[in-house]
């Protein structure tokens, strides 16, 4: 990996972290993202970035846009895209000499209610991983018309390998509210989540058996259909019961499955 | 005849509640992203944020249902951000093998 390919790859993980991050774990990764993006390897890009920009000037006519209600003002970004960039790399190193600054930064200019935490989130989505985005494309192209040896390697590895998707089905909290009635309910979510659990365990022990790779494929599209069956909230008895048993006939993977079903059948409907 | 005002209204905001929560049982909807990617990885979550805003946005005003809307919404970025970490974790993993 060359050094240029590891900062971006760095500069990314920074991001992720931030992703992740709360209000009091935050200001250690963003330190970390302001420090990579003025990596001595960037000093010349980074001169010439911000060259006639005045990050004093914008941000006075930025807090003159508040008005008097919270979430009222506005980052005054100037139309030139270079402009703009180079205004963000200012920003950026000026909250990470002054850190103690960025929750209330945050939560001027990236109001989303009285929560730090998504303040600090909003900053990221809207301010911070634009900038990286934006910022690893200056580098490159910067790079490559000057001839120096740029690693066109995306920092999500792109150039490495394919990336690999990840396909989430969300569902509805399950939550209830009863009016003229009595709840004698079970929590299905709860359920949902277990069978979840021991969906993934079985899949691990389907890799790990001894197995030809067409069994694998196809005892994994069973789980698939299972999982789909668990993930609709109102799983079939007969569906589910007739996918697991066209499991491969292993002691483990049965073991696994019978919870599962003992877990389904127990709790949802025939 | 006295009439509680106060009751009424805790009713429609029950009744209301009902209409809402119905409306998010089962699946809501499917993201997918590149867990390597941060930016893929928000819109993922901006989408689960409409999808919340989609069934309940017009509920938001309820007592009861407005606060379940940040909730769930804080619910589903959390969710996201763990399943791309878990996704990364095992791509290393593999990538070692």
């Amino acid at each position: 990996m060359t050094s240029r390919e590891n900062l971006f790859r760095r500069i990314n993980n920074s991001l992720l972290d931030m992703q992740a991050a709360t209000s009091q774990t935050f200001e250690q990764h963003f330190l970390t993202f302001a420090r990579l993006i003025a990596d001595p390897s960037l000093q010349a890009l980074n001169q010439q970035l911000v060259i006639g920009l005045d990050l004093d000037q914008f941000l006075s006519d930025s807090l003159a846009t508040q008005g008097s209600m919270a979430g009222t003002a506005r980052l005054t970004w100037p139309v030139d895209a270079h402009e703009t960039l180079g205004l963000k790399w200012l920003l950026i190193q000026e909250l990470a000499r002054e850190p103690q600054r960025l929750l209330s930064f945050a939560s001027t200019f990236y109001t989303v209610g009285r929560n730090w935490t998504r303040e600090l989130h909003s900053l990221t989505r809207q301010l911070l991983i634009p900038f990286g985005r934006d910022y690893k494309e200056f580098v490159v192209s910067s790079e490559e018309v000057s001839g120096e040896t740029s690693d066109t390697a995306m920092p999500d590895g792109s150039a490495q390998h394919t990336a690999q998707y990840v396909t989430y089905n969300i569902s509805g909290s399950n939550a209830r509210v009863n009016n003229h009635s009595v709840d004698n309910s079970v929590n299905k979510l709860i359920v949902n989540q277990a069978a979840s659990n021991q969906i993934q365990v079985l899949r691990d022990e389907i890799q790990r058996a001894s197995l030809t790779a067409e069994q694998k494929i196809e005892a994994t599209e069973v789980v698939d259909e299972v999982e789909r069956q668990v993930g609709s909230g109102h799983p079939k008895k007969s569906v589910v019961s007739a996918l697991l048993s066209s499991l491969p006939a292993i002691q483990s993977i049965t073991t696994i499955a019978k919870t599962i079903s003992d877990l389904l059948l127990a709790n949802f409907h025939k | 005849m006295v009439k509680i005002k106060g009751l009424e209204a805790l009713q429609k905001t029950l009744s209301e509640a009902q209409k809402a929560l119905d409306s998010v049982n089962g699946e809501l909807g499917t993201l997918s992203f590149n867990p390597e990617d941060p930016a893929s990885i928000e819109a993922a979550i901006a989408e689960s944020e409409r999808l919340v805003d989609e069934r309940l946005g017009s509920y938001a005003g309820n007592a009861i249902v407005g606060p379940l809307i940040s909730q769930m919404k804080d619910a589903y970025r959390t969710a996201v951000v763990e399943k791309a970490a878990e996704a990364r974790l095992k791509g290393e993993a593999a990538d070692d093998e």
